[in-house]
């Protein structure tokens, strides 16, 4: 087994290759979602209450928001990660930062998704 | 953790140079975007706890500044997607030669200038 520098798992160098690949992969989809969401919204103009409601209980809007939601933050949890990795060191707490970010971004999907499910149903 | 890593070269003792802007353009825009998650996130409890609270996130929204976080949003959005476009065509093996890189590295730029106009052009009129 090749050796590796101190402070890098064997775990996480392997799966640099699937990390990038994701990155992608969600982009695309992030890419297809958003603009259609975005089209969408700009075109409806004005958004009240019933419009807004009526639109996201659309099952197909819900099931691409839900997509867009879990697949987007998906992708910026990628994103975070390496831009953590770039400019915060190990011993200042990288893994910690990483961690506390992925996590947030875990939370906010979980909240955005309660609600999501709480309209539409 | 014996020995310091070394990390990315220090921003500042660069010249600033069109393609190394746009490279830390898309990053600040892709942090941007991940914090305006919680702006999306607001908006959809709001709309899930009824029309009083809902009410009260559309005021916010319409106020000069909430329109200047959603213009701001909109500008990042649409600079990170244009910008990530090219990306993706770096990462399938497309416009990866130096003349290449600056002229999409313009029409990035152009093509994010007129989608923003065009989006709140939709948005207003």
């Amino acid at each position: 087994m090749a050796e590796f520098p101190a402070g890098i798992s064997h775990r996480r160098r392997i799966s640099g290759v699937s990390h990038w690949r994701w990155q992608r992969f969600s982009a695309v989809a992030v890419l297809a979602l958003m603009s259609y969401f975005t089209i969408l919204l700009a075109t409806m103009g004005g958004l009240d209450y019933d419009s807004a409601t009526a639109l996201i209980a659309k099952p197909y809007n819900a099931i691409a928001l839900a997509i867009l939601l879990v697949v987007g933050l998906y992708h910026a949890a990628l994103g975070i990660e390496v831009v953590i990795e770039d400019y915060v060191s190990l011993q200042r707490g990288r893994r910690m930062f990483i961690m506390l970010v992925k996590f947030d971004l875990f939370v906010i999907g979980l909240i955005s998704l309660w609600a999501l499910a709480k309209i539409a149903l | 953790m014996s020995k310091p890593r070394p990390l990315s070269p220090h921003l500042q003792v660069y010249r600033p140079q069109m393609t190394s802007m746009l490279s830390i353009a898309h990053r600040a825009t892709g942090v941007v975007l991940s914090t305006g998650t919680l702006l999306l996130c607001a908006w959809l409890v709001s709309l899930s706890m009824g029309a009083d609270s809902y009410a009260t996130m559309s005021g916010l929204l319409a106020h000069p500044l909430g329109q200047f976080v959603l213009f701001g949003y909109s500008v990042a959005l649409i600079y990170h997607a244009m910008n990530g476009i090219r990306h993706l065509g770096w990462d399938l093996g497309f416009g990866l030669t130096l003349p290449l890189v600056y002229r999409n590295a313009y029409i990035v730029l152009i093509a994010s200038v007129v989608l923003t106009v065009a989006l709140w052009a939709m948005v207003w009129f």
